[in-house]
């Protein structure tokens, strides 16, 4: 390489108080790189505010003018509550300022910004008892102009489905006989959601079961039952399917649901989407696969934007996130009084992974949802979570860094960055909980080993309080490439009480052509501790954000990796090694998807069958790329709770769904179609639980209430967890084949499985910590 | 190339005692691309077969040795001869013969004129000159109007490459699924090969007059995926073939509705079909939705035409297109007829005269639908 090796000052800087690593670098030396042109500029921007309640009175500053802020509906219980809920993460959108643009593009403006917006008066009510200025605000995707309705939400026009409530069976409150089932929902987060297909409709093909759809980036239409995008009712749906079900194409044009605001074509005009397939395994019934459809069982539907897919830090849709749950919450308990059903059971399947986050339950999207599934459960009625395992065990996206591997005062972590790679990158690092780093520094070295940039952790007796009660040591450190600012290494003491630093790099090949490049190639994160440095009690956990376009979305996203030359990747006989090597720093174990670490998920790894489609559960063997935690006790909330199908056999990868339009069919593998399976089984069985049955299996997340085969110990229970849940149908499969060993193990699956009493300690640590 | 492509035989070699050979018949040409007869899917199919130089040899020598035996008795008093003009004779003539029947029967009645204010070209059929259908020439500005949607369209090349690929000829087994036509149904065939012939004639008359630029060359993000044709963008002759194939079917199944009870659902398919066609060129990034609008309306009113030579009793709808550049083109806005919004006013209809030939040909298509006839 001829360029010439040039010393550049270290710069670091503090951090915004308020604000995060990721936010530090997106409207900072990022903001050029972290969103695609026109989202850089946009007028909205979601965001999401963690409100630090406080005892006592609460110094009052006068409201606040000039900055619009919206909030999208928000779940409110129906039964008055003792104590209230009062959310600690509120959601919401910020309007940037129509003049000063350059301004408001530092983290500064924008933390103003959001104080002066969330000290406004619309926002009083979720600000009791909360000393604003100790607020930490998150900010991420922008809504799109044409999808934004500023306003207050309304109610929704919807009145319950007649010929339902006319069966009869609604006595509701408690089940009567047996094969007697109750009014359930099912709630799905997902994209390209077909909510109009045949699959999700009642037998006679003209009335639905989705009560309603919310597609947060449609166009917005005249009503404003939601903030942003478009709301359907099963009567609008109904309505469609009258005037346009003989051609769907034209039905979801009539609807606006392919309205694009994203410049993206619309996902519906796909053969195939995520959402349909996921959709369909988790509630579709079609005559072809002579299913009747239950029509107790009612859906809720949400589409994210297509957006989130270009965004590769992986954080931006956390607020999107969180309006669905909200949404999803708050349209369930209309059901339940539409329907007059106490305690509505709901199931919500979201089949996205999260690639970074601490894997201990705690991050703050974790906590955001988690709050609100208690909530409910307290409240409303049981709720129950189904999220995959993720993808990425063998993508070299997780590393281990143990007290070992720094005895000589260094380590390095090669990270390979791709050419012609138009997104950022993202790499996190975890501390050990409670750990003090003083004495260590993070390093960035370029591919010829200059160092680019460098963030010491200062020495001991400096670590001060700062202004927001978070460590003044908040701090990030620019890196260059020749001159130019290619990346920052940011550190921030995260709400879990770790410390987190955020390695943020610029694409190779940035789409704004007036600005440099990060040189591809393998730069390598240099690990370093002095004398004063204490010893790791535990080790540091390495994460890379998902950078990829797995849907094609032109994102030209290319996926960075850790180039460890000690990882045996091929074993002997030739096949991709499932297995950790020893001394590696890469690790396939602990790859697990972040939300599934939450206590209150379903966390879902993929399997295939292992000996041909007259396979028994019992020869079922973890899909190759499926997630697991760690196999030594590291990491103890990381744990795959159970399994169900992503591939047929090795030969036959995927499972069979249907596609976009009524009558075709979608081959998708991932665990993003195992959770699914699980939601489904799930689901069908809260229409029919007992009341006891359901709240005794509460306590380890409704896990006693799944059906399948029970999962030996050992490495094999790491990956697949306790129990393996039989698809309800795939082709040529025989479900009195694969259920052999399910007669037998169903009782032993019914006690409580260890991994219940792993969740529900987790669950109580949090409740301990937070 | 040449509709007898292929090289000439070799000139037999001087046989013992005989005569010497005949100069074998040239080779059949290349099948599936359209030629200036525009017989191109026929070719090869009936054409005579060559014959080696030895087998000439050894018919002469056979005819040599046997034929004292035929000289001994009176030739016959009377010859008789086929019918004159008979249809039926059709079932006597080779595909490609049958084909270029086919064709100038259809082409002796179709007109068209050539207006400059505006610009547009007005096509009629039949001695009384009926108009079917007035197209004016877009504008660059409602080209340049297409070009958003057909960027968003780009977005599914990975989803329709398959199609197409396997589009790029004509996309026969596509209708033949609709169908579920067998191999017996070779005059079923040859009735879509046919109608695909005629279309495409239609469709590049128009096209010459119009030359209006490809979206390649006016968008530089269009990028096509396939090579883009030679011949103008407006109309899409994709969509005149695919909507007259449609229409001809349409009429098809609805006559055969003992064979098809379904009728209805195929009708719906075809219809579907067709603009799953045109709108995979858009994809493809070789067409504008306002080159499948002017399509679909040429190709619909082919296909009337056709199955009014046909002997089937419909009248062929006359209609004016006026592109409207932000509109994408949609078989449900297409099928409502006269639509304003999206530039189409219906401006009348009339009669087209049996033609013995096509009646010929719908008949042996209705023969391969006979419940009872032992074809199905």
């Amino acid at each position: 390489m001829a360029r010439r090796a040039r010393r550049h000052r270290n710069i670091v800087n503090p951090l915004q108080p308020g604000l995060g690593v990721y936010e530090f670098w997106r409207f900072g030396d990022g903001r050029d790189f972290a969103f695609p042109a026109p989202e850089g500029a946009a007028k909205y921007l979601t965001a999401l505010a963690e409100l630090e309640l406080i005892d006592g009175p609460v110094r009052r500053s006068p409201p606040a003018r000039g900055v619009s802020i919206w909030v999208p509906t928000l779940w409110k219980p129906a039964s008055p509550a003792k104590p209230p809920f009062r959310p600690r993460f509120v959601p919401f959108v910020l309007a940037r300022p129509d003049r000063g643009l350059n301004n408001w593009d530092s983290p500064a403006e924008l933390h103003r910004r959001l104080l002066r917006g969330v000290s406004q008066t619309g926002f009083r009510r979720f600000a009791e008892s909360v000393d604003l200025r100790k607020a930490q605000f998150r900010v991420g995707l922008p809504v799109k102009r044409a999808a934004m309705r500023e306003c207050v939400p309304s109610s929704p026009h919807w009145q319950p489905d007649l010929a339902l409530l006319g069966r009869g069976k609604l006595k509701g409150r408690q089940i009567s006989g047996a094969g007697e089932r109750r009014i359930t929902i099912f709630a799905i987060i997902d994209d390209g959601l077909p909510f109009a297909h045949r699959n999700f409709r009642c037998s006679n093909g003209k009335r639905t079961r989705v009560e309603f759809c919310w597609l947060q980036s449609a166009k917005a239409d005249r009503r404003h039952s939601v903030l942003f995008g478009r709301e359907y009712t099963r009567e609008d749906i109904e309505a469609l399917i009258a005037s346009h079900g003989d051609d769907e194409d034209a039905l979801y044009r009539a609807a606006g649901a392919t309205d694009d605001t994203e410049g993206l074509a619309s996902m519906l005009a796909r053969h195939t989407t995520h959402g349909a397939h996921v959709m369909d395994l988790a509630t579709g019934y079609a005559e072809e696969r002579s299913e009747e459809p239950v029509e107790e069982i009612r859906i809720v539907a949400v589409q994210l934007p297509n957006l989130l897919t270009m965004d590769t830090s992986g954080v931006g849709k956390d607020m999107y996130l969180l309006s669905a749950f909200h949404y999803i919450f708050d349209r369930a308990e209309r059901i339940a009084r539409g329907y007059d059903i106490a305690r509505a059971r709901l199931v919500v399947n979201f089949s996205y992974g999260y690639f970074g986050g601490s894997h201990d339950g705690r991050i703050d999207v974790e906590a955001a949802i988690g709050e609100l599934i208690h909530a409910r459960r307290r409240l409303s009625g049981p709720t129950a979570l189904v999220v995959p395992a993720g993808n990425s065990f063998l993508e070299r996206m997780h590393a281990r860094i143990a007290e070992d591997q720094l005895a000589g005062g260094e380590t390095r972590l090669r990270w390979r960055l791709q050419p012609a790679d138009r997104t950022p990158n993202y790499v996190e690092l975890w501390f050990p909980e409670a750990f003090d780093p003083v004495g260590y520094t993070i390093a960035m070295h370029d591919p010829s080993d200059l160092p680019r940039g460098s963030l010491p952790f200062g020495s001991a007796g400096k670590a001060a309080t700062g202004r927001n009660g978070r460590d003044a040591r908040s701090r990030s450190a620019k890196i260059f490439d020749d001159n130019h600012v290619v990346g920052l290494i940011s550190a921030d003491y995260h709400r879990c009480k770790r410390w987190r630093v955020l390695i943020t790099t610029a694409p190779s090949e940035p789409g704004n052509g007036k600005h440099r490049g990060i040189t591809p190639g393998a730069w390598m994160i240099v690990i370093k501790r002095n004398a004063t440095a204490a010893p790791l009690p535990e080790p540091i956990h390495c994460w890379i954000q998902r950078d990829t376009d797995p849907e094609s979305f032109r994102s030209g996203a290319r996926q960075s990796y850790f180039d460890d030359p000690l990882d045996m990747r091929i074993d002997k006989d030739g096949s991709l090694r499932e297995d950790d090597t020893a001394g590696a720093l890469v690790r396939r174990f602990g790859s697990l998807n972040a939300l599934g670490t939450a206590n209150a998920s379903i966390t879902v790894a993929g399997f295939r069958l292992e000996a041909g489609l007259g396979s028994s559960m019992a020869q079922g063997r973890p899909a190759r790329y499926s997630g697991a935690g760690m196999q030594n006790g590291e990491l103890p909330e990381a744990r795959i709770d159970c399994g169900s199908m992503s591939d047929r056999l090795l030969c036959l990868p995927g499972t069979v769904a249907a596609g976009v339009h009524s009558g075709s069919r979608s081959i998708l593998q991932g665990t993003s179609v195992a959770a699914p399976f699980v939601a489904r089984q799930l689901v069908t069985t809260f229409t029919t639980a007992s009341d006891e049955d359901v709240e005794r299996a509460e306590r380890d997340n409704y896990l006693p209430l799944l059906r399948g085969h029970r999962v030996a110990a050992g490495d094999l229970r790491v990956r697949l967890g306790e129990v393996l849940v039989a698809p309800h149908w795939q082709p040529e499969i025989d479900a009195s084949l694969l259920a052999r060993d399910e007669e037998e193990s169903s009782a032993s699956s019914i006690s409580v499985p260890a991994s219940g009493n792993r969740k529900r300690r987790a669950g109580l640590l949090q409740r301990a910590r937070d | 190339m040449s509709i007898l492509g292929g090289t000439g035989g070799t000139g037999g070699t001087g046989g013992t005692g005989g005569t010497g050979g005949t100069g074998g018949t040239g080779g059949t040409g290349g099948n599936g691309t359209l030629n200036f007869t525009g017989l191109g899917a026929f070719l090869g199919a009936g054409a005579d077969p060559v014959y080696d130089p030895i087998l000439v040899q050894a018919l002469q020598i056979t005819e040599q040795s046997i034929t004292h035996v035929a000289t001994h008795s009176p030739l016959p008093q009377t010859i008789h001869p086929l019918g004159f003009s008979k249809r039926e004779n059709m079932a006597l003539w080779a595909d490609w013969v049958r084909s270029s029947v086919y064709l100038t029967d259809f082409l002796k009645d179709l007109n068209w004129e050539i207006g400059t204010r505006p610009e547009r070209v007005t096509l009629s059929y039949g001695k009384r000159n009926g108009v079917f259908a007035i197209l004016r020439r877009p504008t660059m500005k409602a080209f340049a109007e297409q070009l958003p949607l057909m960027r968003a369209y780009l977005d599914q090349r990975p989803d329709r490459a398959a199609e197409v690929m396997t589009q790029l000829g004509f996309p026969t087994p596509y209708f033949a699924m609709i169908l579920g036509l067998q191999s017996f149904n070779r005059y079923t065939f040859e009735l879509i090969g046919i109608t695909q012939v005629l279309a495409s004639h239609v469709a590049m008359v128009v096209k010459h007059h119009m030359a209006c630029r490809r979206p390649g060359r006016t968008g530089a993000q269009v990028m096509p995926m396939i090579p883009t044709p030679a011949h103008g963008s407006f109309p899409s002759a994709h969509a005149t073939e695919a909507y007259a194939v449609a229409e001809v079917l349409r009429g098809l199944v609805e006559q055969q509705r003992q064979h098809y009870t379904d009728f209805r659902q195929r009708k719906a398919l075809l219809g579907k079909l067709a603009e799953r066609i045109a709108v995979n060129r858009t994809v493809a990034g070789v067409h504008y939705p306002i080159d499948s609008w002017a399509g679909a309306i040429l190709g619909r009113a082919v296909g009337q035409i056709i199955l009014a030579k046909c002997g089937v009793n419909v009248s062929v709808d006359a209609y004016e297109y006026s592109a409207q550049g932000q509109r994408d083109f949609y078989q449900k806005e297409f099928e409502k007829g006269n639509n304003q919004d999206f530039g189409v006013t219906r401006s009348g209809h009339h009669a087209v005269a049996r033609s013995e030939v096509f009646v010929w040909l719908w008949g042996k298509v209705a023969d391969e639908f006979d419940l009872h006839n032992g074809s199905v």
